[in-house]
């Protein structure tokens, strides 16, 4: 590893601690930019007690100055320590981790939906030109301009009620019995995902198609097959990579609306309801929660794309 | 009789709308021969190529036989006929970067063929391929085979395309304007590797360009195409005399000849250049370490008001990188630019300050269609550049201003609605002109804005700047690689080599009297009757060839290997 990649390296780590830091104090003043009392707002919309306004006082330090104030959560979060929910009254971390699981299955869930049917019929408009392609792209204008909260409730009628094929309402129990609960909430939220990476997909794969060194290939004699592997894919990933980043967290905020639809109670729910409450300490951690997601899942991406395309990392240079 | 590797009979190529751009094409190529298509840009000789490598787009319908090897391969199931040109023939394209995969290897490349059509396993697929390279005259072939594309030159890619259709040792090179991206010296190089191939192999080919000195050198026959046909076939070393066809006649006339140009009366310049340096820092050859490479050293020169200066030189020389920083897209890392007395050394921060530039000088590329936003229509590309400069004026009068600068560029009105897509090399090349000239500039600066159209489309556009010249007193600064087309225009020239300056002067002095070797060398490379080309730099390949250029000795200009 040559200087300059730990070089790029870390200037690409020092970037990714400055966007987080950023993003936490724009969470951190969300506590300042709430009208009337801190104290009031920090307990979520109850009438506070002598005791609670005690710990709130403790807990964020309100007689301190701001930036002591921010340093201190900063370093509570750091430690672990996130805080007490005033709303329901329990440690936020113990808020969170029941429920934690149930969304990210349904997010892996979708993940996996999006990836088969969109990118899957993405290719398919691609390479069969005419009447596949025009079924495809009506599709997805009609899937891109539906809500996913209207998709879940038609949904739940022809699959719940007419046809009965899928439950409608909970979790359920054990794994199988897990993913059989969440098709619905999946397929929900992946129908405006599926038709948005199903155009990305196929953009990128006609651009290549069309490009000069897939023909070079052609004329070359290398099987179809084989030039759709190596050329085209390989060459529309980058593209594709760089939209699956922001996808994959969009989903766990988006996840709150199946969640509702579907009675699943997990972390979506938990976040909208606690903004519903101004249950603040909830809404900052899972914030922070999504914001480092969001980063982290980013960064991957710009390393696996440096890794399929060396010169895109490389600053250009003309000789 | 030798064998007939390549028979077309009465080929035919239809468009969507049923119009016939290729109409009853013969044509035969013999093992071993050289045979020329040339003409015009739309003349169908492309669409006639393409046609014989299977490569037509949809809605192109191509009817007639077309004989590889005595198999026909329109009566052929796809899948054989596939086989047919994967291993009869190979093909050799315009612009070798655009043909090679940007995120593979060029091992990867040479291996591809081998493996997936001749079935070799990959390790002996790599020696082999190692071989080729060594046979296109590429050195170190196990290194190039580790790089990627855009770590080569594109004389060196160029040869890598020619090394790869050689896997299959196919009897038959279709080679599709395979030098027109190439400066004159990497041309001949690329040329003479051809011939070598012709002499050891018995390698057929089917030889396009728009360059009729070109096919007269290199070719056995040369067929003649204009509009879809083929007008006349002529012996190559008598094509001169031979030439029956009106259009031969043109195409023959059409080679540049000098314009030359009276001097400037002495009067402050308009651009004063000192003292330029620009180094990189880039991997050394070896690995590891970083070295410097000087891209431009020691340049000046002037410019002076409505005169005219060309800057020749080989790819690599820091011609376009000297263009680059006067107009401010690179930062010198040393030296004086003086326009109109004003520094612009820095490069500005202000969008005003790239404005106030833009109104001085302005840029014409190599590439109308990438230069040019294909969803405007020449219109609106060209009221949107006069409005960055005039931006309270009304519709009427940017209407107005837009017919008076396609009038400038001599386009007719009707394609002034067309978009880049609709309109041909030349035509897309006059609204990039036009669009320059929107700023009412004082300089304006050409970097190998021809180099891509075809030589009578180049012709037009050369004559059509020195008249913009004449008329509107706009300087015009010039880089290419081509000396005829520096010829044309410009009154005063530049030689650069490897960053550095080899000889400058008046045109006529340079170019008819050259006291530097390269500047003889350069004018020994341009095809010619009696031409025979050779490779003169057979070091070039030995490093990075950016910095091969660099610290070259100077050579024998009589071409000693």
């Amino acid at each position: 590893m040559g200087a300059r990649t730990v070089r790029r390296l870390l200037s690409k780590i020092g970037a990714l601690l400055l966007t987080l830091f950023l993003s936490s104090v724009v969470i951190f003043s969300a506590v300042l930019l709430t009208p009337g009392d801190p104290v009031v707002a920090l307990a979520g919309g109850v009438r506070p007690t002598p005791e609670m306004i005690d710990a709130i006082r403790e807990q964020y330090q309100l007689d301190q100055p701001v930036w002591v104030q921010y340093l201190s959560w900063v370093g509570s979060v750091l430690t672990g320590d996130l805080g007490t929910s005033f709303v329901y009254k329990t440690e936020v971390i113990d808020l969170i981790a029941p429920r934690f699981g149930i969304t990210f299955l349904l997010v892996i869930y979708t993940l996996v939906l999006i990836v088969v049917f969109g990118v899957g019929s993405g290719i398919l408009a691609a390479v069969r030109r005419g009447r596949v392609e025009q079924a495809v792209l009506v599709g997805t204008s009609l899937g891109v301009a539906m809500p996913t909260f209207v998709v879940a409730i038609v949904l739940i009628w022809i699959f719940g009620r007419v046809l009965g094929w899928f439950p409608v309402y909970g979790p359920g129990e054990g794994l199988l019995d897990n993913l059989y609960h969440l098709t619905l909430p999946a397929v929900s939220l992946a129908v405006l995902y599926i038709a948005y990476i199903s155009r990305i997909t196929r953009g990128a794969v006609v651009a290549q198609l069309s490009s000069e060194h897939v023909e070079t290939a052609r004329v070359r004699g290398i099987p179809p097959s084989r030039i759709f592997r190596r050329h085209v894919f390989l060459n529309a990933s980058p593209q594709l990579l760089s939209v699956a980043g922001t996808t994959i967290a969009s989903l766990f905020a988006v996840a709150a609306i199946a969640e509702h639809a579907f009675g699943l109670g997990g972390i979506g729910v938990l976040l909208t309801e606690a903004a519903a409450r101004k249950d603040l300490p909830v809404v900052q951690t899972l914030s922070l929660m999504l914001v480092a997601l969001f980063v982290v899942l980013n960064a991957m991406v710009d390393v696996v794309i440096a890794i399929i395309d060396p010169d895109s990392a490389r600053p250009r240079r003309d000789a | 009789m030798t064998r007939t590797v390549l028979d077309i009979d009465k080929l035919a190529v239809t468009g969507p709308d049923g119009q016939a751009l290729v109409a009853d094409l013969s044509l035969t190529v013999s093992a071993g021969e050289v045979v020329g298509l040339v003409g015009e840009s739309g003349s169908g000789k492309t669409l006639t190529v393409r046609a014989v490598a299977g490569l037509l787009s949809d809605g192109l319908v191509a009817s007639g036989t077309i004989r590889v090897d005595g198999e026909n391969l329109a009566e052929l199931p796809e899948q054989h006929a596939r086989a047919v040109r994967a291993r009869r023939l190979g093909m050799v394209f315009q612009t070798p970067r655009a043909h090679l995969n940007p995120l593979r290897t060029i091992g990867d490349f040479m291996i591809e063929a081998l493996v997936a059509v001749g079935g070799e396993k990959p390790a002996a697929a790599e020696s082999r391929a190692a071989e080729l390279l060594a046979e296109v005259g590429i050195a170190d072939p196990e290194r190039r085979l580790r790089q990627r594309p855009s770590e080569l030159s594109g004389g060196l890619l160029q040869r890598v395309m020619i090394a790869a259709t050689l896997a299959m040792d196919p009897p038959l090179l279709l080679a599709d304007e395979i030098t027109t991206a190439l400066d004159v010296t990497t041309q001949e190089e690329v040329m003479a590797v051809l011939a070598d191939l012709r002499r050891s192999r018995g390698l057929a080919m089917l030889f396009i360009t728009h360059d009729l000195a070109l096919a007269g050198a290199v070719c056995d026959r040369i067929a003649v195409m204009q509009g879809g046909r083929i007008v006349e076939t002529l012996q190559a070393e008598t094509m001169r005399a031979d030439a029956q066809h009106p259009y031969t006649q043109r195409l023959l006339s059409a080679t540049l000849p000098p314009d030359l140009m009276q001097g400037e009366p002495a009067t402050e310049p308009v651009l004063v250049v000192d003292g330029l340096r620009k180094t990189y820092s880039v991997r050394s050859a070896s690995g590891g370490h970083r070295e410097e490479f000087v891209a431009v050293d020691e340049v000046g020169f002037t410019l002076a008001p409505g005169g005219s200066l060309g800057i020749v030189g080989e790819s690599g020389s820091g011609k376009s990188t000297t263009a680059r920083i006067i107009c401010g897209l690179e930062r010198a890392d040393s030296g004086i630019i003086l326009v109109k007395g004003e520094d612009w050394t820095r490069v500005p921060r202000s969008t005003t300050g790239w404005r106030r530039r833009a109104r001085i000088a302005q840029m014409v590329f190599q590439d109308p269609y990438q230069s040019l936003d294909r969803r405007q229509t020449a219109r609106q590309c060209l009221r949107e550049a006069i409005s960055v400069h005039r931006p309270r004026e009304s519709r009427p009068a940017l209407d107005a201003r837009v017919d008076e600068l396609l009038e400038a560029v001599l386009l007719t009105p009707d394609l002034a609605d067309r978009r880049p897509r609709s309109l041909s090399g030349g035509q897309r090349q006059r609204v990039a002109i036009a669009r320059a000239l929107a700023a009412e500039p004082e300089i304006l600066v050409l970097d190998e804005a021809v180099s891509a159209l075809d030589v009578t489309t180049q012709v037009e556009i050369l004559t059509l700047l020195d008249r913009i010249r004449r008329e509107t007193g706009v300087a015009l600064l010039m880089i290419s690689h081509d000396l005829s087309a520096v010829r044309r225009v410009c009154d005063h020239v530049v030689v650069m080599r490897g960053g550095r300056i080899e000889e400058s002067g008046p045109i006529a002095e340079v170019l008819d009297r050259p006291r530097a070797d390269y500047t003889r060398l350069l004018l020994a490379s341009v095809p010619h009757e009696g031409w025979v080309p050779q490779r003169r730099i057979p070091t070039r390949t030995a490093a990075l060839p950016t910095i091969a250029t660099s610290n070259l000795p100077i050579l024998d200009p009589q071409g000693e290997r």
